[in-house]
């Protein structure tokens, strides 16, 4: 190693990144997410030939490519199927450290969705654990009209 | 629920704002380091091919050989390249908006093989051409970070 380069102190750059883009929902995710805004209804779709209700709804089934047509109403309660605790503050988080995030899939529906876990205690969390949507007061047609689910100890 | 399908599109803008930190690394720590305290720009040699390289590498892109001897680089240069920007984006580096027209040029500095990319000042983008003499405009000492915004831009000079 040259002499010069032992004389260095480490030297960090502090960057910041900001990102402005726009998601377009499509038609499948702006009308689940326009029902979860405007009657806080939960949709999924059905695929026929698999029997499979998909919750998020896409519009093909990842199985058999079937164009999905069938939406199906789905209950606000669900079963927990995995979870975390995160600890660790991240910049892209949304919210606070130390939150809750799990899988939850809907009565109803075969696939599950993630989303936060609020008003749980953490030691209590369990894999099918039954949980209840909570709703936002203030929808805007996105993922967090839903705040979180709790549990229904 | 066989109602037709919702006529209604929605889309959601976000922002994401993603800080982070990077290692200089010998090189570019030398050459940071120099920019926010003295306001020097330093470039480095390759031992076979002898170009200057700027900003600083470890190992000559072209030779694969570990750089040589440091090089301090003018603040002056000239235009390689250019374009006018004129369709509003963020700047990655601030996420601010840079209000348009403006220019954007490969900047060769006095004693440097390889070019700068950075904004250029000149209002009138009239008078941009290839060959035009331009000179780094430094933010003052207490405004220096240690990366690349510690240049404002380039300024058209006459020599």
């Amino acid at each position: 190693m040259s002499e010069w380069m032992a004389e260095q102190e480490p030297f960090m750059v502090n960057q910041n990144l900001i990102i402005n883009y726009r998601y377009f929902a499509g038609q499948v995710a702006s009308r689940f997410f326009s029902q979860l805004r405007d009657k806080k209804k939960i949709l999924g779709i059905r695929c026929h030939r698999c029997d499979l209700v998909y919750c998020p709804p896409r519009s093909t089934c990842g199985r058999c490519f079937s164009q999905l047509k069938k939406w199906i109403p789905l209950s606000d309660k669900g079963t927990l199927e995995t979870y975390t605790v995160i600890h660790q503050r991240q910049p892209t988080y949304p919210v606070e450290v130390p939150f809750a995030y799990g899988v939850i899939r809907l009565d109803g529906a075969d696939t599950g969705i993630g989303h936060f876990l609020g008003e749980v205690e953490y030691s209590r969390l369990h894999i099918g654990m039954r949980v209840q949507a909570v709703f936002q007061e203030d929808r805007q047609g996105n993922m967090m009209d839903i705040r979180y689910f709790k549990p229904l100890y | 629920m066989e109602k037709r399908d919702s006529k209604e599109f929605l889309s959601m803008p976000f922002t994401l704002n993603l800080p982070y930190r990077f290692s200089g690394g010998p090189f570019l720590g030398k050459f940071f380091r120099e920019l926010r305290d003295h306001a020097r720009l330093w470039g480095n040699r390759c031992p076979k091919c002898r170009r200057v390289m700027l900003p600083p590498r470890a190992v000559c892109g072209a030779c694969h050989v570990p750089a040589g001897q440091w090089v301090e680089i003018s603040d002056r240069g000239k235009l390689i390249t250019y374009t006018v920007v004129v369709f509003p984006m963020s700047d990655p580096m601030t996420g601010k908006v840079k209000p348009v027209p403006y220019g954007f040029g490969g900047i060769q500095l006095d004693g440097a093989d390889s070019a700068l990319g950075h904004f250029l000042e000149e209002k009138d983008l009239n008078n941009l051409r290839l060959g035009l003499r331009v000179q780094a405009v430094f933010k003052p000492r207490e405004e220096r970070v240690g990366d690349l915004t510690d240049i404002l831009c380039f300024r058209t000079i006459e020599e």
